[in-house]
């Protein structure tokens, strides 16, 4: 059982903390959760320092920062095991590779409380691929966030075989508790919910760039300046829920949807050399060669300003 | 060649006055034109006249220019009546082919030659659409987004003999207005944008019919996790900015992945059973609030939205 409640965590540890375990880093502070960082790269205390500072105001603008938190509240380890020492939970964001994330498991499980909860922000691999091989399986279950995982609500939680059910259920209520949206994924499944819907789209997206029916550009545009000012607060059943005054029903008969468009999955599978060299062209055009951290300081900029509309309309 | 600049457009006609083609209207109006509104029904001249009245504080608040009139606008008897004299129609009869071909006929005999015809269809082909035009040359589509009045985004798209300055004179006519045109290059079955959402959906469809998430849930994981972010920027942006490597580094890390999770999605189709799950899945989501309500709140939304985004876009 994990061991305390789960609004009352005040020790955490953050294993990798590149673009995922950086934002987890400053949203745990931010509600007055003291966090013990480890990562192998040599700049880790200058750069998650700079960038906690960075965030709380942000933070404070959408009412994320409890009472008292101090952006100072860190503490760096050169050593994951070490970093686990007494900590009720572990979010676990190192890069995506099975075999790394194993060894850091096994490297930690001797260091860690028995009740210490393990989440992992894999954005990918089910939670019952790694459990066979852990000491303490139990204690694993996936948390996936959204960059930058400080601002974007939603955090997909799913257990493996061997999560108990209470394990899930903590890890929701912990997630809540500080102030995210929580969706809870019924069955295992490689991608979760989200990634699959966003391949689903990329995929249909690369098919009609490589069809030359579009530009990477007007693509863009496309999704930006049509069905994502929508998606940015309804999900596509209500989308089309709301698509015809009558609601849904009425909606799927009337509009119908294309049976062509539905049943047949003619997108591509494969990234071709082309496509690869169409993106990276568009994306740098799009951006006007603008250096990438450059672009996430204006985008999390909007990002807040667009989630303060939200919570001023009470939605 | 058209009559006029795309940019000194005066008036216009507007046939077919459901949800698309009154929403049209009004944001017409916004941008300084006159328009000739023609609709079968009876209570057109009233019904219009509410959807201007309704709509115009919003269209004030995301911009319009300084001599738009609400009153600028005449009800016609017939299709024809409401085509004298204008540069432009935009078309948005029922999606039924032989309903369309035969308002081309009636219209083309009092349009001038010069004059473009513009279709709002979502699923009918333009080379189709001109087939029997006495000037097909001068027919393409201009597809927009629900409601249009709001949403930026337009599909256009030419046909066959589609003539290619027409292609770029609505192009222009439609940034002029204020919107956010997009050329298709190819003629598809939903252009670009419906096959996107359609996409999104079947895979939303697929993970429900799994039993992996509830149809709340899987709208959740759009509207606090992706979508956000696809209101301020399009996949390809998106991607670029997931990695600090840009789209190299995110080819890099995650173009494998994506290829996987492009080969596991899943099929959906509209049969019974799914119709009956979407629509209990959506009730509940609902949580007993009427589409009425739903769609008043969407609007109020979608303004606050457009004006965060344009405050940011601004600086």
């Amino acid at each position: 059982m994990p061991m305390v409640s789960p609004d009352k965590v005040e020790l955490m540890a953050a294993l990798g903390t590149g673009t995922m375990g950086g934002g987890w880093t400053a949203a745990f502070v931010a509600q007055g959760i003291k966090v013990n960082v480890w990562d192998p790269a040599e700049d880790t205390e200058p750069r998650i320092r700079a960038y906690v500072e960075n965030a709380f105001p942000l933070l404070d603008r959408l009412g994320l920062v409890a009472d008292g938190a101090d952006p100072g509240n860190l503490a760096f380890f050169d050593d994951p095991a070490e970093a686990c020492k007494g900590v009720q939970m572990v979010q676990e964001s190192a890069p995506e590779a099975i075999q790394l994330k194993r060894d850091l498991y096994d490297a930690i499980d001797d260091a860690l409380d028995p009740g210490a909860v393990l989440a992992t922000s894999t954005s990918f691999y089910r939670p019952s691929m790694f459990q066979p091989d852990m000491k303490t399986p139990e204690r694993l279950v996936v948390g996936h966030p959204f960059c930058p995982p400080h601002l974007i609500p939603l955090v997909e939680v799913v257990g493996g075989e061997q999560t108990p059910v209470e394990t899930v259920d903590w890890t929701c209520a912990f997630y809540s508790a500080i102030g995210k949206k929580v969706i809870r994924l019924k069955k295992e499944i490689a991608g979760f919910v989200s990634n699959r819907l966003q391949s689903a789209i990329f995929r249909e997206y690369a098919f009609l760039i490589d069809e030359g029916i579009v530009s990477v550009e007007d693509a863009d545009t496309a999704v930006a300046y049509g069905p994502g000012l929508r998606w940015a607060f309804m999900g596509p059943t209500m989308t089309s829920h709301v698509s015809s005054p009558h609601g849904i029903e009425d909606a799927m008969q009337k509009y119908e949807v294309p049976p062509e468009i539905l049943q047949e999955r003619d997108g591509q599978d494969k990234w071709s050399a082309e496509l690869s060299a169409a993106v990276v062209k568009a994306a740098a055009t799009m951006s006007r060669n603008r250096p990438v951290d450059e672009l996430w300081r204006q985008r999390d900029e909007t990002l807040v300003s667009l989630l303060e509309v939200l919570k001023k309309h009470d939605w | 060649m058209p009559m006029v600049d795309a940019d000194k457009v005066k008036r216009v006609a507007v046939l077919g006055a459901g949800t698309i083609g009154a929403s049209w209207t009004a944001g017409f109006l916004a941008q300084g034109m006159s328009v000739s509104v023609w609709d079968p029904d009876g209570d057109t001249e009233v019904r219009v006249r509410d959807v201007i009245a309704g709509v115009w504080p919003a269209l004030k608040r995301i911009g319009m220019v300084d001599d738009a009139d609400p009153d600028a606008v005449s009800f016609h008897a017939t299709p024809a009546g409401a085509c004298e004299g204008v540069e432009m129609v935009q078309e948005n009869a029922p999606e039924r082919l032989e309903m369309k071909v035969a308002l081309y006929d009636e219209i083309e005999a009092v349009l001038s030659p010069e004059a473009v015809i513009s279709s709002s269809t979502s699923s009918i082909m333009p080379t189709v659409l001109q087939a029997s035009c006495k000037h097909p040359g001068r027919l393409a589509v201009g597809h927009p987004f629900n409601p249009p009045h709001l949403i930026p985004c337009v599909e256009v798209v030419g046909g066959k003999q589609t003539d290619s300055e027409v292609v770029d004179w609505l192009m222009a006519f439609y940034e002029a207005a204020g919107k956010q045109p997009i050329r298709i290059n190819k003629e598809m079955p939903g252009h670009l944008i419906n096959r996107l959402q359609m996409a999104l959906w079947r895979e939303v469809i697929y993970l429900v019919n799994e039993g992996v998430a509830s149809v709340g849930d899987a709208d959740k994981g759009i509207a606090y996790g992706p979508g956000l972010r696809w209101a301020l920027m399009g996949p390809t942006l998106t991607f670029h900015m997931a990695n600090a490597g840009g789209m190299p580094g995110f080819l890099e890390h995650f173009g494998e992945m994506n290829e996987s999770m492009w080969n596991q999605l899943g099929d959906a189709t509209l049969d019974a059973e799914t119709r009956q799950r979407l629509i209990d899945g959506v009730e509940e989501e609902a949580d007993g609030v009427p589409v009425a309500e739903l769609r008043a709140k969407r609007d109020d939304m979608l303004i606050a939205v457009l004006e965060a985004l344009a405050k940011e876009r601004g600086r």
